[in-house]
Protein backbone atom coordinates (compact mmCIF):
# COMPACT_ATOMS: atom_id res chain seq x y z
CA UNK A 1 0.00 0.00 0.00
CA UNK A 2 1.47 3.22 -1.36
CA UNK A 3 1.19 5.93 1.86
CA UNK A 4 0.66 9.17 1.44
CA UNK A 5 3.42 11.87 0.90
CA UNK A 6 3.70 14.88 3.38
CA UNK A 7 2.77 17.19 0.35
CA UNK A 8 -0.07 15.65 0.05
CA UNK A 9 -1.08 15.76 3.96
CA UNK A 10 0.09 19.08 3.57
CA UNK A 11 -1.86 20.83 0.94
CA UNK A 12 -4.76 18.96 2.46
CA UNK A 13 -4.59 20.58 5.54
CA UNK A 14 -4.97 23.86 3.23
CA UNK A 15 -7.36 22.50 0.93
CA UNK A 16 -5.60 22.97 -2.02
CA UNK A 17 -4.89 18.76 -2.45
CA UNK A 18 -5.83 18.08 -6.47
CA UNK A 19 -7.26 14.77 -5.39
CA UNK A 20 -8.99 15.57 -2.07
CA UNK A 21 -11.48 12.47 -2.43
CA UNK A 22 -8.61 9.91 -3.18
CA UNK A 23 -6.62 11.35 0.03
CA UNK A 24 -9.70 11.59 2.43
CA UNK A 25 -10.19 8.03 1.50
CA UNK A 26 -6.54 6.99 2.20
CA UNK A 27 -6.65 8.66 5.15
CA UNK A 28 -10.09 6.67 6.14
CA UNK A 29 -8.58 3.44 5.43
CA UNK A 30 -4.87 3.92 6.89
CA UNK A 31 -3.91 4.36 10.57
CA UNK A 32 -0.74 5.24 9.99
CA UNK A 33 -1.30 8.19 7.47
CA UNK A 34 -4.11 9.21 9.67
CA UNK A 35 -1.30 9.86 12.36
CA UNK A 36 0.84 11.64 10.38
CA UNK A 37 -2.03 13.68 9.44
CA UNK A 38 -2.81 14.15 12.60
CA UNK A 39 0.67 15.30 14.15
CA UNK A 40 0.56 17.59 11.28
CA UNK A 41 -2.66 19.68 12.38
CA UNK A 42 -1.37 19.44 16.12
CA UNK A 43 1.38 21.80 14.97
CA UNK A 44 -0.03 23.67 12.51
CA UNK A 45 -3.49 24.56 14.54
CA UNK A 46 -0.81 25.03 18.16
CA UNK A 47 0.55 28.39 15.53
CA UNK A 48 -0.89 31.20 17.19
CA UNK A 49 -2.64 33.19 15.08
CA UNK A 50 -1.80 37.22 16.56
CA UNK A 51 -4.61 39.20 15.37
CA UNK A 52 -3.33 42.23 13.13
CA UNK A 53 -3.17 45.70 14.96
CA UNK A 54 -6.09 47.65 14.09
CA UNK A 55 -6.00 50.30 12.00
CA UNK A 56 -8.29 53.60 11.68
CA UNK A 57 -10.86 53.73 8.91
CA UNK A 58 -8.74 57.01 7.15
CA UNK A 59 -5.52 54.84 7.32
CA UNK A 60 -5.10 55.41 3.79
CA UNK A 61 -5.65 59.18 3.85
CA UNK A 62 -2.72 59.08 6.86
CA UNK A 63 -0.57 57.07 4.32
CA UNK A 64 -1.18 59.69 1.51
CA UNK A 65 -0.85 62.20 3.37
CA UNK A 66 3.02 61.31 4.47
CA UNK A 67 3.85 59.99 1.50
CA UNK A 68 2.37 63.16 -1.01
CA UNK A 69 5.40 65.32 -0.25
CA UNK A 70 7.81 62.55 -1.37
CA UNK A 71 6.00 61.95 -4.59
CA UNK A 72 7.63 65.22 -5.60
CA UNK A 73 10.92 64.40 -4.82
CA UNK A 74 11.08 60.93 -7.06
CA UNK A 75 10.55 62.96 -10.69
CA UNK A 76 8.96 59.76 -12.95
CA UNK A 77 10.41 58.67 -15.80
CA UNK A 78 11.59 60.87 -18.82
CA UNK A 79 9.62 58.06 -21.54
CA UNK A 80 6.66 57.44 -19.10
CA UNK A 81 6.01 61.17 -19.46
CA UNK A 82 6.91 61.05 -22.79
CA UNK A 83 4.51 58.74 -23.90
CA UNK A 84 1.87 58.65 -21.05
CA UNK A 85 1.20 62.86 -21.12
CA UNK A 86 -2.61 63.16 -23.06
CA UNK A 87 -2.14 66.90 -22.98
CA UNK A 88 0.72 66.52 -25.42
CA UNK A 89 0.90 69.89 -27.68
CA UNK A 90 0.92 69.38 -31.53
CA UNK A 91 2.74 67.74 -33.00
CA UNK A 92 0.40 64.47 -32.15
CA UNK A 93 2.46 61.22 -30.90
CA UNK A 94 2.04 59.67 -34.34
CA UNK A 95 5.88 61.81 -34.62
CA UNK A 96 7.49 59.77 -32.69
CA UNK A 97 7.48 56.63 -34.70
CA UNK A 98 9.13 58.67 -38.14
CA UNK A 99 11.26 60.14 -35.86
CA UNK A 100 12.29 57.31 -34.01
CA UNK A 101 12.83 55.68 -37.61
CA UNK A 102 15.12 58.41 -38.87
CA UNK A 103 17.31 58.43 -35.67
CA UNK A 104 17.97 54.85 -35.76
CA UNK A 105 18.43 55.38 -39.45
CA UNK A 106 21.03 57.98 -38.49
CA UNK A 107 22.52 55.92 -35.82
CA UNK A 108 23.11 53.00 -38.57
CA UNK A 109 24.34 55.11 -41.24
CA UNK A 110 26.80 56.85 -38.41
CA UNK A 111 27.86 53.51 -37.80
CA UNK A 112 28.34 52.01 -40.77
CA UNK A 113 31.04 54.52 -42.13
CA UNK A 114 32.01 55.61 -38.74
CA UNK A 115 33.13 51.96 -38.35
CA UNK A 116 34.87 51.26 -41.98
CA UNK A 117 37.36 53.71 -41.64
CA UNK A 118 39.70 54.11 -45.37
CA UNK A 119 42.61 52.24 -44.63
CA UNK A 120 45.81 53.30 -46.27
CA UNK A 121 47.55 49.32 -46.34
CA UNK A 122 49.30 49.06 -50.00
CA UNK A 123 46.87 45.92 -50.93
CA UNK A 124 43.68 47.77 -50.23
CA UNK A 125 45.45 50.73 -52.59
CA UNK A 126 46.73 48.17 -54.85
CA UNK A 127 43.33 46.38 -55.46
CA UNK A 128 41.54 49.29 -55.77
CA UNK A 129 43.73 50.46 -58.39
CA UNK A 130 44.04 46.59 -59.98
CA UNK A 131 40.14 47.01 -59.82
CA UNK A 132 40.18 50.82 -61.21
CA UNK A 133 42.18 49.75 -64.14
CA UNK A 134 39.95 46.83 -64.97
CA UNK A 135 36.80 48.40 -65.13
CA UNK A 136 38.43 50.92 -67.11
CA UNK A 137 39.47 48.62 -70.03
CA UNK A 138 36.30 47.14 -70.01
CA UNK A 139 34.64 50.39 -70.74
CA UNK A 140 36.86 51.01 -73.84
CA UNK A 141 36.79 47.74 -74.83
CA UNK A 142 32.78 47.67 -75.47
CA UNK A 143 32.74 51.23 -76.53
CA UNK A 144 35.50 49.98 -79.36
CA UNK A 145 32.94 47.27 -80.11
CA UNK A 146 30.17 49.62 -80.59
CA UNK A 147 31.84 51.97 -82.68
CA UNK A 148 33.26 49.76 -85.00
CA UNK A 149 29.85 47.95 -85.59
CA UNK A 150 28.38 51.24 -86.62
CA UNK A 151 30.86 52.14 -88.61
CA UNK A 152 30.67 48.77 -90.29
CA UNK A 153 27.60 49.30 -91.22
CA UNK A 154 28.06 53.05 -92.41
CA UNK A 155 30.42 51.69 -95.09
CA UNK A 156 28.04 48.81 -96.31
CA UNK A 157 25.40 51.71 -97.15
CA UNK A 158 28.16 53.84 -98.23
CA UNK A 159 29.15 51.08 -101.05
CA UNK A 160 25.75 50.33 -101.56
CA UNK A 161 24.62 54.17 -102.12
CA UNK A 162 27.23 54.61 -104.61
CA UNK A 163 26.10 51.32 -107.08
CA UNK A 164 22.59 51.58 -106.69
CA UNK A 165 20.73 54.17 -108.84
CA UNK A 166 18.84 57.35 -107.36
CA UNK A 167 15.10 55.64 -107.46
CA UNK A 168 16.32 53.33 -104.83
CA UNK A 169 18.34 56.07 -102.96
CA UNK A 170 15.17 57.09 -100.82
CA UNK A 171 14.59 53.06 -100.07
CA UNK A 172 18.36 53.27 -98.99
CA UNK A 173 18.07 56.43 -96.67
CA UNK A 174 14.96 54.70 -94.67
CA UNK A 175 17.23 51.29 -94.45
CA UNK A 176 20.30 53.75 -93.46
CA UNK A 177 17.81 54.90 -90.56
CA UNK A 178 16.78 51.87 -89.79
CA UNK A 179 20.54 50.06 -89.26
CA UNK A 180 21.21 53.16 -87.26
CA UNK A 181 18.07 53.03 -85.28
CA UNK A 182 19.47 49.44 -84.28
CA UNK A 183 22.94 49.94 -83.63
CA UNK A 184 21.85 52.59 -81.65
CA UNK A 185 19.73 50.03 -78.92
CA UNK A 186 21.98 47.64 -79.50
CA UNK A 187 24.41 49.85 -78.37
CA UNK A 188 22.17 50.64 -75.35
CA UNK A 189 21.34 47.36 -74.58
CA UNK A 190 24.67 46.56 -74.46
CA UNK A 191 25.99 49.67 -72.42
CA UNK A 192 23.30 48.27 -69.88
CA UNK A 193 24.55 44.91 -69.78
CA UNK A 194 28.05 46.10 -69.17
CA UNK A 195 26.83 48.17 -66.69
CA UNK A 196 25.19 45.15 -64.89
CA UNK A 197 28.40 43.41 -65.28
CA UNK A 198 30.76 46.12 -64.02
CA UNK A 199 28.08 46.19 -60.92
CA UNK A 200 28.71 42.40 -59.86
CA UNK A 201 32.47 42.19 -60.19
CA UNK A 202 32.41 45.68 -58.23
CA UNK A 203 30.50 43.89 -55.37
CA UNK A 204 32.53 40.27 -56.22
CA UNK A 205 35.68 42.82 -55.87
CA UNK A 206 35.13 44.42 -53.23
CA UNK A 207 34.20 41.24 -51.01
CA UNK A 208 37.06 39.73 -52.42
CA UNK A 209 39.12 42.93 -50.55
CA UNK A 210 37.33 42.62 -47.53
CA UNK A 211 38.36 39.27 -47.56
CA UNK A 212 42.00 39.68 -48.36
CA UNK A 213 41.90 42.82 -46.08
CA UNK A 214 40.61 40.15 -43.54
CA UNK A 215 43.39 37.66 -44.11
CA UNK A 216 46.14 40.76 -44.02
CA UNK A 217 44.74 41.87 -40.50
CA UNK A 218 44.71 37.83 -39.34
CA UNK A 219 48.19 37.32 -40.30
CA UNK A 220 49.39 40.59 -38.74
CA UNK A 221 47.91 39.09 -35.71
CA UNK A 222 49.87 36.20 -36.47
CA UNK A 223 53.10 37.96 -36.85
CA UNK A 224 52.54 39.89 -33.96
CA UNK A 225 51.79 36.70 -31.70
CA UNK A 226 55.48 34.95 -33.07
CA UNK A 227 57.05 38.33 -32.40
CA UNK A 228 55.85 38.54 -28.95
CA UNK A 229 56.66 34.36 -28.35
CA UNK A 230 60.60 35.73 -29.63
CA UNK A 231 60.68 38.81 -27.69
CA UNK A 232 59.86 36.09 -24.59
CA UNK A 233 62.13 33.79 -25.45
CA UNK A 234 65.08 36.62 -26.23
CA UNK A 235 63.82 37.86 -22.66
CA UNK A 236 64.02 34.37 -20.79
CA UNK A 237 67.24 33.65 -22.65
CA UNK A 238 68.87 37.17 -21.58
CA UNK A 239 67.75 36.75 -17.99
CA UNK A 240 69.35 35.57 -14.53
CA UNK A 241 68.07 31.95 -13.95
CA UNK A 242 66.01 33.07 -10.92
CA UNK A 243 64.12 36.21 -12.43
CA UNK A 244 62.78 38.95 -9.88
CA UNK A 245 58.72 38.59 -11.63
CA UNK A 246 57.04 36.33 -13.96
CA UNK A 247 56.32 37.23 -17.79
CA UNK A 248 52.35 36.03 -18.16
CA UNK A 249 52.19 34.32 -21.87
CA UNK B 1 -18.35 54.33 -10.33
CA UNK B 2 -15.29 53.46 -9.44
CA UNK B 3 -12.63 53.35 -11.62
CA UNK B 4 -10.37 50.40 -11.91
CA UNK B 5 -6.56 49.73 -10.50
CA UNK B 6 -5.48 50.41 -14.38
CA UNK B 7 -7.39 53.45 -14.76
CA UNK B 8 -6.33 55.08 -12.06
CA UNK B 9 -2.32 53.79 -13.05
CA UNK B 10 -3.10 55.20 -16.54
CA UNK B 11 -4.25 58.86 -15.30
CA UNK B 12 -0.72 58.74 -12.72
CA UNK B 13 1.31 57.57 -15.59
CA UNK B 14 0.06 60.65 -17.44
CA UNK B 15 1.38 63.31 -14.88
CA UNK B 16 -1.76 63.05 -12.47
CA UNK B 17 0.23 62.37 -9.02
CA UNK B 18 -3.08 63.21 -7.12
CA UNK B 19 -4.47 60.53 -8.28
CA UNK B 20 -2.11 58.03 -6.88
CA UNK B 21 -4.22 58.71 -3.38
CA UNK B 22 -7.06 56.66 -4.61
CA UNK B 23 -4.79 53.31 -4.96
CA UNK B 24 -3.35 54.74 -1.23
CA UNK B 25 -6.34 54.72 -0.17
CA UNK B 26 -7.99 51.50 -1.28
CA UNK B 27 -4.64 48.95 -0.33
CA UNK B 28 -3.33 50.38 2.26
CA UNK B 29 -5.38 48.20 4.69
CA UNK B 30 -4.47 45.13 2.64
CA UNK B 31 -0.62 46.02 2.77
CA UNK B 32 -0.27 46.69 6.10
CA UNK B 33 -1.60 43.16 7.33
CA UNK B 34 0.69 41.63 4.83
CA UNK B 35 3.52 43.49 5.85
CA UNK B 36 2.81 43.22 9.87
CA UNK B 37 2.36 39.65 8.99
CA UNK B 38 5.93 39.58 7.21
CA UNK B 39 7.70 41.70 9.84
CA UNK B 40 6.01 41.02 12.98
CA UNK B 41 6.42 44.60 14.41
CA UNK B 42 3.35 47.14 13.82
CA UNK B 43 5.36 50.02 13.31
CA UNK B 44 7.66 48.09 10.66
CA UNK B 45 4.94 47.59 9.10
CA UNK B 46 3.86 51.02 8.77
CA UNK B 47 6.98 51.61 7.02
CA UNK B 48 7.02 48.85 4.53
CA UNK B 49 3.29 50.47 3.68
CA UNK B 50 5.24 53.94 3.37
CA UNK B 51 7.93 52.78 0.89
CA UNK B 52 6.36 50.03 -0.86
CA UNK B 53 3.55 53.37 -2.06
CA UNK B 54 7.04 55.25 -2.80
CA UNK B 55 8.60 52.37 -5.02
CA UNK B 56 5.74 51.55 -6.74
CA UNK B 57 5.17 55.54 -7.90
CA UNK B 58 8.69 55.50 -8.78
CA UNK B 59 8.41 52.21 -11.06
CA UNK B 60 4.89 52.80 -12.02
CA UNK B 61 6.39 52.44 -16.02
CA UNK B 62 6.98 48.50 -14.94
CA UNK B 63 3.52 47.41 -14.37
CA UNK B 64 1.76 45.62 -16.85
CA UNK B 65 -1.41 47.13 -16.70
CA UNK B 66 -2.99 43.28 -17.98
CA UNK B 67 -1.94 42.15 -14.16
CA UNK B 68 -2.85 42.77 -11.09
CA UNK B 69 -2.12 45.82 -9.67
CA UNK B 70 -2.59 44.29 -5.94
CA UNK B 71 -0.45 41.68 -6.60
CA UNK B 72 2.22 43.59 -8.01
CA UNK B 73 2.05 46.05 -5.16
CA UNK B 74 1.90 42.58 -3.02
CA UNK B 75 5.24 42.09 -4.10
CA UNK B 76 6.65 44.97 -3.89
CA UNK B 77 5.85 45.22 -0.06
CA UNK B 78 7.25 41.53 0.47
CA UNK B 79 10.37 42.75 -0.79
CA UNK B 80 10.69 45.78 1.26
CA UNK B 81 9.38 43.42 4.59
CA UNK B 82 12.04 41.21 3.17
CA UNK B 83 14.72 43.88 3.11
CA UNK B 84 13.65 45.72 6.29
CA UNK B 85 13.92 41.89 7.88
CA UNK B 86 17.70 41.99 6.42
CA UNK B 87 18.73 45.21 8.06
CA UNK B 88 17.34 43.87 11.76
CA UNK B 89 20.51 42.54 13.89
CA UNK B 90 20.61 38.90 13.82
CA UNK B 91 18.98 37.35 16.27
CA UNK B 92 20.19 35.17 19.15
CA UNK B 93 19.45 31.01 18.09
CA UNK B 94 16.90 29.41 20.08
CA UNK B 95 15.93 26.40 18.00
CA UNK B 96 18.49 24.13 20.36
CA UNK B 97 16.91 25.45 23.67
CA UNK B 98 13.30 24.61 23.22
CA UNK B 99 11.72 23.67 26.61
CA UNK B 100 8.84 21.53 25.29
CA UNK B 101 5.63 22.50 27.16
CA UNK B 102 4.07 20.24 29.38
CA UNK B 103 0.68 18.26 28.91
CA UNK B 104 -1.37 20.43 30.89
CA UNK B 105 0.26 23.70 28.84
CA UNK B 106 -1.17 21.90 25.70
CA UNK B 107 -4.33 20.82 26.29
CA UNK B 108 -4.75 24.64 28.19
CA UNK B 109 -3.69 25.82 24.25
CA UNK B 110 -6.51 23.38 23.17
CA UNK B 111 -8.93 24.79 25.61
CA UNK B 112 -12.06 26.81 24.98
CA UNK B 113 -11.95 28.76 28.36
CA UNK B 114 -8.54 30.06 28.52
CA UNK B 115 -7.15 29.94 31.78
CA UNK B 116 -5.04 32.60 32.96
CA UNK B 117 -1.58 31.92 31.76
CA UNK B 118 -2.73 31.14 28.46
CA UNK B 119 -2.05 34.55 27.00
CA UNK B 120 1.29 34.28 27.98
CA UNK B 121 1.59 30.70 26.85
CA UNK B 122 0.52 32.15 23.30
CA UNK B 123 3.08 34.92 23.82
CA UNK B 124 5.61 32.30 24.20
CA UNK B 125 4.86 29.99 21.45
CA UNK B 126 4.06 33.72 19.12
CA UNK B 127 7.62 34.65 19.42
CA UNK B 128 9.20 30.93 18.78
CA UNK B 129 6.89 30.72 15.56
CA UNK B 130 8.44 34.51 14.28
CA UNK B 131 11.71 32.96 15.11
CA UNK B 132 11.19 29.91 13.22
CA UNK B 133 9.87 32.27 10.66
CA UNK B 134 12.84 34.32 10.79
CA UNK B 135 15.28 31.40 9.38
CA UNK B 136 13.20 30.32 6.40
CA UNK B 137 13.97 31.96 3.05
CA UNK B 138 12.28 35.35 1.85
CA UNK B 139 10.68 33.21 -0.64
CA UNK B 140 9.42 29.99 2.14
CA UNK B 141 8.22 32.48 4.41
CA UNK B 142 6.30 35.02 2.12
CA UNK B 143 4.22 31.56 0.82
CA UNK B 144 4.31 30.56 4.72
CA UNK B 145 2.52 33.38 5.98
CA UNK B 146 0.36 34.12 2.63
CA UNK B 147 -1.04 30.62 2.67
CA UNK B 148 -1.19 30.13 6.32
CA UNK B 149 -2.10 33.49 8.42
CA UNK B 150 -3.62 35.36 5.18
CA UNK B 151 -5.54 32.08 3.65
CA UNK B 152 -4.62 33.04 -0.04
CA UNK B 153 -4.63 30.57 -2.61
CA UNK B 154 -1.72 29.07 -4.43
CA UNK B 155 -2.13 30.76 -7.51
CA UNK B 156 -2.59 34.47 -5.29
CA UNK B 157 0.94 33.63 -3.62
CA UNK B 158 2.43 32.34 -7.20
CA UNK B 159 1.34 36.17 -8.02
CA UNK B 160 3.12 38.21 -5.25
CA UNK B 161 6.17 36.14 -6.27
CA UNK B 162 6.17 35.76 -9.69
CA UNK B 163 6.56 32.39 -10.03
CA UNK B 164 4.40 29.91 -11.17
CA UNK B 165 1.91 27.57 -8.83
CA UNK B 166 3.88 24.19 -8.61
CA UNK B 167 6.73 26.82 -7.72
CA UNK B 168 4.88 28.25 -4.71
CA UNK B 169 3.45 25.27 -4.14
CA UNK B 170 6.99 23.95 -3.36
CA UNK B 171 7.70 27.20 -1.43
CA UNK B 172 4.44 26.55 1.06
CA UNK B 173 5.42 23.20 1.42
CA UNK B 174 9.31 23.65 2.61
CA UNK B 175 7.89 26.67 4.50
CA UNK B 176 5.44 24.21 6.40
CA UNK B 177 8.08 21.53 6.90
CA UNK B 178 11.17 23.87 8.34
CA UNK B 179 8.11 25.96 10.74
CA UNK B 180 7.40 22.10 11.58
CA UNK B 181 10.84 20.98 12.82
CA UNK B 182 11.05 23.89 14.54
CA UNK B 183 7.96 23.72 16.64
CA UNK B 184 7.22 20.04 16.77
CA UNK B 185 9.70 19.57 19.44
CA UNK B 186 8.24 22.36 21.83
CA UNK B 187 4.90 20.93 21.63
CA UNK B 188 5.91 17.16 22.33
CA UNK B 189 4.43 16.57 25.16
CA UNK B 190 5.97 16.14 28.81
CA UNK B 191 4.35 14.14 31.51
Amino acid sequence: MKHLSDEQLVFHHYQESDDRHSVEAHLAGCEACRARYQALQDVLSAIPVTPVPERSADYGRQVWQRLRPRLDECPQSFWLRLFERPSLPSPPRWWLAPAMAALVLAAFLVGLFWSRPRTNDPLASRLRQELRQELAADFQSALNRSQEHSSNALAALEARLANDSKAEAKQLVQALHDVLGRARAEDRQMLLAMFHDWEEENAAAYVALRQDLEELASLTDEEMRRARSKLIELAAQASPPDPPFKINK
Amino acid sequence: MEDSDAAVVRQVRAGDKDAFRVLVERHSHALFRLAYRMTGNEHDADDVVQETFLRAFRHLNRFEPARSFAAWLHRIAVNCSINLIHQRPPQVERSQSYTPLSTNTLDSLAATTPPPDRAAIHAELQERVQAALGRLSAGERTAFVLRHFEGESIEQIGAVLGVGTSAAKQYVFRGVQKVRRELEPLLRPTR
